[in-house]
């Protein structure tokens, strides 16, 4: 994984930190710009904007003599666990806590090879009990347990 | 109010059962998610804010700061029977905890560390008493300059203490400054960088970027990469400590207290500074330093000592002036304005019951952890062998809820997953996470304060070094900025950081 020389991602990271810089200053620049005894609202995005830039490229400087270390992206734990919190809030205000915690459980159980279908499915349960006692028996939050 | 009076207010406020009840309920919940591997103080409490938000203030106070320092004691754990550490604080523990655990001796470093961490905490609970009320009267004379200097020092020192490169801590500042402008400007009213988006214009959350970055990022991060959960047994005899192993362990707590009590009234310097630093320094002074990492018990009493007092010393900055210590205290600090609480000089005489109570809470908690902590030792242990299938789910139940119930809208959960994944990539290249929090949370103020300073000057820009207590933080910025340009200090560090 490692070796001397160029590291390209780094390089990157560094840049792409510059570049967002430089688009927090393009919009900044829409606002009003202000003195300096009377600073408008885009005086200190600007600045900040400013700094990011420069320190970015000085990262992607730096980042020329690191090592190579290439991003360990494990895509099934990645698709589960984003997918179960996304799948939650998409079915959160239409249908309710109970089949949405139901799906946010079984979905981002699966993001371990190990689990089987009875683990994935007392955890489901379990979880939404305990949840459904906890937040809204207990504490009284306002969603509904099915329907929206 | 002197000392004692203060603290006879402060018996009254937490010695009542709800009081005591609250403590007990945020020790506990703090040191079980602080057992769990791979989850921090911070965590603990962006996870379980939501829940106090029904609360009185001072029952959510008490809890929220037991949940904060019941994490500090329970991450201890997990470093020790697994050589797994909640958070980078207690992976200095991990160095010497676990090969003792190896050699059949994880009882007493167990005990010892318990020990130890409650007597760093009471230390620096003394000093918290003694000088947070001092500070808050010298800080009342503090004007807009001082404020911007004292919060840019803090700034630069979260992002060049860290244990990472300083230029990447120093994005992650400024990043987190940047998002801090996003919404409403409080002096125009012009709308920054919403693109549009109505739930932007209120600016982003702090409780969904917490969670983001410090509990989907965390998952993200330990996913199916297979752990070995078998712990190091513990045997209940095996807790007490032999005479030997306490002889040799009260110095280095007494010095890891001191070092601990110190960083931590630093703005910006959190507890895993305070741990590394009194574990480098045990190993200079130690006459048999080649013990160190082989199961040395000045390895595990000093950090320990250490990283408690810097999270209780921490209070100090965080209530006189309202300037968080760490990320963990910033989040801490966002939960005391979510409640209406305003850490401020008047701090201390406007609101004399929370403050002794709140500090006198500190020390019932502690009390408690101690208690807890050793009886309950197999039931933490059992706790450990939760595998993730099981315990990632659960956590994310709770992320999911706890973010909504907020206030009860969608675009916030859709921030903790943004965020998740930003700090996803930030920690795979080595952007600290916490700095970027750190200059959301004091961003808006710094912005504020810059602009007043500058306002009241007439854009004279020396106003910033014309008022000596305002010179004397930029001063020790400037130090510390250059400490980090001179290269044999920062090789020197890097080596002895490494080598640790």
């Amino acid at each position: 994984m490692k070796r001397p020389g160029r590291n390209r991602q780094e390089i990157a990271a560094g840049l792409a930190w510059a570049a967002i810089g430089l688009g927090a200053i393009a919009i900044a620049a829409n606002y009003a710009f202000g003195t300096i005894i009377r600073m408008g609202p885009g005086f200190v995005p600007i600045l900040l904007g400013a700094l990011l830039a420069v320190f970015g490229v000085i990262a992607a400087w730096q980042g020329r003599r690191e090592p190579e270390v290439s991003l360990d992206l494990r895509w099934r734990p990645f698709a589960f666990i984003i997918g179960g919190i996304v799948v939650w809030v998409l079915l959160i205000d239409h249908v309710g806590f109970v089949p949405s915690t139901v799906a946010l459980v079984a979905i981002s159980a699966q993001a371990e090879r190990d689990v089987t279908w009875l683990e994935t499915f007392l955890l489901a349960a379990g979880m939404t009990l305990v949840g459904y006692l906890i937040f809204i028996r207990g504490i009284g939050i306002p969603i509904a347990a099915f329907g929206s | 109010m002197d000392l004692f009076s203060g603290i006879a207010l402060g018996l009254d406020v937490a010695i009542t059962s709800e009081a005591l009840l609250f403590c007990l309920i945020g020790v506990s919940v703090g040191m079980f998610i602080g057992v769990l591997p791979g989850i921090g103080p911070l965590a603990a409490v962006a996870m379980t804010l939501p829940i106090t938000y029904h609360l009185e203030p001072m029952s959510a106070l008490i809890m929220l700061a037991g949940i904060f320092y019941g994490a500090q004691y329970g991450g201890s754990t997990a470093s020790i029977l697994l050589n797994l550490p909640g958070t980078s604080t207690t992976a200095v523990t991990a160095l010497d905890g676990y090969p003792m655990a190896k050699q059949g001796r994880a009882g007493a470093a167990l005990f010892i560390t318990t020990i130890t961490s409650f007597a760093g905490g009471c230390f620096a609970i003394v000093l918290v008493m003694s000088f947070a009320p001092a500070l808050g009267q010298m800080a009342l004379k503090f004007s807009s300059a001082e404020y911007f200097s004292i919060m840019l020092l803090g700034l630069v020192a979260a992002a060049t203490m860290s244990l990472g490169s300083p230029v990447k801590g120093i994005i992650a500042v400024v990043a987190g400054l940047l998002l801090s402008t996003v919404g409403m400007d409080p002096t125009s009213g012009t709308i920054r960088y919403s693109f549009g988006v109505l739930e932007l214009q209120d600016g982003l959350n702090l409780v969904a970027m917490a969670m983001g970055l410090f509990g989907v990022a965390e998952l993200l991060k330990n996913a199916g990469k297979p752990r070995d959960l078998t712990p190091q047994k513990v045997r209940l005899r095996e807790l007490i400590p032999t005479r030997k192993d306490l002889s040799e362990c009260w110095k280095p707590t007494v010095r890891g207290s001191f070092i601990g009590s110190f960083v931590g009234i630093l703005p910006g310097a959190g507890p895993t500074l305070a741990a590394f630093l009194a574990y480098a320094f045990e190993k200079r002074v130690s006459r048999r330093p080649e013990r160190f990492g082989r199961g040395a018990i000045e390895g595990i009493s000093a950090p320990e000592a250490a990283n408690n007092a810097s999270t209780q010393a921490a209070f100090i900055p965080t209530l006189a002036l309202g300037i968080p210590g760490d990320a963990g205290m910033a989040v801490l600090l966002g939960a005391m304005m979510i409640h209406g609480i305003t850490p401020r000089p008047e701090f201390f005489t406007t609101n004399a019951d929370l403050f002794w109570g709140l500090v006198v809470s500190f020390w019932v908690g502690n009390l408690m952890l101690l208690v807890l902590n050793i009886p309950l030792i197999g039931f933490w242990v059992r706790i450990l062998t939760v595998p993730q299938r099981i315990l990632f789910p659960a956590i994310l139940f709770f992320i999911c809820i706890g973010v909504y119930s907020v206030s009860n809208s969608p675009f916030d959960v859709m921030t903790v997953i943004v965020f998740g994944i930003v700090g996803y990539l930030m920690n795979a290249y080595g952007y600290p996470p916490a700095p970027m929090l750190m200059g959301f949370i004091l961003g808006p103020m710094l912005e504020q304060h810059f602009r007043r300073a500058l306002l009241f000057s007439r854009g004279d820009i020396t106003t910033f070094i014309d008022r000596p207590i305002s010179a004397a933080f930029l001063v020790l910025t400037v130090a510390l900025v250059a400490s980090l340009a001179i290269p044999g200090f920062m090789a020197r560090r890097r080596a002895r950081l490494a080598e640790d």
